[in-house]
């Protein structure tokens, strides 16, 4: 009579063993996939994000914009670009160009990674010209903002010596990794990329190549920038 | 003479054991099938939830493959986001072209009315000398200056001089 109860008791206590078993690591197995399957379509929503935000930068951000923007802040010392573009905004007016003063400042950089070069000038012309040429200052490429500015009028000409700022700062060196967030910009952004592509860009200055024959009787300036 | 009991010790035991044997053979056989139906419901869930993570994973796989090919344009994204930070700063910083609109305007209410002498510009103030022949002008002036969009001009010194008029030092804000 024992063994008709112990034959139906072992077997029960066994499937009880077996159902924990199975409950327990079926159960672990199936939370794992289910995570890890969670996980990777979370991560590839952001990747698809991140591809549809490349791809529309890709559009509208063509080299040519990169390029004006990398002229604007420059990643070396832009004082040649600025001397051009003195130049250019002096040239076709009639102000005189009375003295310019180049000189490097916070070479480290600061905290902020933004390297500046102070440039002096002082010009005389008449008052909207120099005016003209100040604002025209503003508009150009690479940036340089007014630190300080004094006019002495004279007989209808004006004595003005400025000072100016001009900027430079190290390209970023890395990029987020693979799976890492590209924010796309912002609509403040894109008016501000649109504002500065308006700026007016240093001509290109282009020396020749040592290879060329140049002809000794007539070469070009090398400031003729 | 002691009584013998012929007759089983007790047949309600008996029943009572098979009774047990019997509850014990459901429950054997129902936990056994639960078993089954458990194991069975966890090998077809690992199966469908292993096809979809190896789905999710190719999928994984192809988009940053595709993220990859893309990376010109993410560098050119980083490039642009970066550099557009920094000019925002400068660009904010600027006191020139505020500072030459504000003056221009105030050149404007001096127009025909007197000269200007001298100027100066710095962070934060914005100084002009301003000489004017008559009062009359100078009335004039100061009337066309609340036609200007400048919120604020103080007066910093007034000379007056009978040969030569006013000559005033203006700060304009």
């Amino acid at each position: 009579m024992l063994s008709k109860i112990a034959l139906p008791a072992l077997i029960s206590l066994a499937a009880f063993v077996a159902l924990g078993a199975v409950a327990f690591f079926g159960v672990t197995k199936v939370v794992r996939l289910r995570g890890e399957t969670l996980d990777l379509r979370q991560k590839n929503v952001l990747l698809e994000q991140k591809i549809g935000s490349l791809q529309r930068a890709g559009q509208s951000l063509t080299p040519e914009l990169a390029g004006e923007l990398s002229s604007a802040l420059p990643s070396a010392n832009p004082s040649v670009s600025l001397l051009s573009q003195i130049r250019s905004a002096l040239a076709g007016s009639d102000i005189v160009l009375k003295g310019i003063d180049v000189r490097p400042e916070e070479a480290g950089g600061g905290d902020s990674g933004i390297n500046k070069v102070g440039i002096s000038m002082e010009v005389e012309g008449s008052p909207s010209e120099l005016f003209d040429f100040f604002v025209g200052m503003e508009k150009s490429s690479p940036i340089m903002n007014l630190s300080n500015l004094e006019l002495k009028v004279a007989n209808q000409e004006v004595l003005a010596k400025a000072q100016y700022v001009g900027f430079w700062a190290s390209f970023p060196e890395k990029i987020a990794s693979v799976e890492g967030f590209s924010e796309r910009l912002t609509d403040e952004e894109i008016l501000l990329l649109e504002e500065i592509a308006a700026f007016s860009a240093p001509k290109e200055l282009k020396l020749p190549s040592p290879e060329a024959k140049l002809d000794p009787l007539n070469r070009p300036s090398p400031f003729s920038l | 003479m002691e009584d013998v009991n012929l007759l089983p010790k007790s047949s309600a035991e008996r029943k009572r054991l098979s009774a047990v044997a019997g509850l014990l053979t459901k429950l054997a056989t129902a936990l056994s099938v639960l078993v089954l139906v458990l194991a069975a419901s966890a090998i077809a869930a690992t199966f469908i939830l292993g096809n979809r993570r190896d789905e999710a994973f190719r999928q994984n796989a192809a988009l940053i493959e595709q993220v990859k090919e893309l990376e010109e344009e993410e560098q050119r994204l980083a490039l642009t986001k970066n550099r557009l930070s920094m000019i925002k700063d400068l660009l904010a910083a600027r006191l020139g072209e505020q500072a030459f609109a504000l003056q221009r305007e105030l050149l404007g209410a001096l127009d025909g009315r007197g000269e200007l002498t001298d100027l100066a510009v710095s962070e934060g103030s914005s100084n002009l000398g301003v000489a004017i022949p008559t009062s009359r002008l100078f009335r004039d002036f100061v009337s066309e200056l609340e036609n200007t969009s400048i919120s604020a001009v103080a007066l910093k010194s007034l000379i007056f001089d009978s040969g030569t008029g006013f000559k005033l030092n203006l700060n304009i804000f």
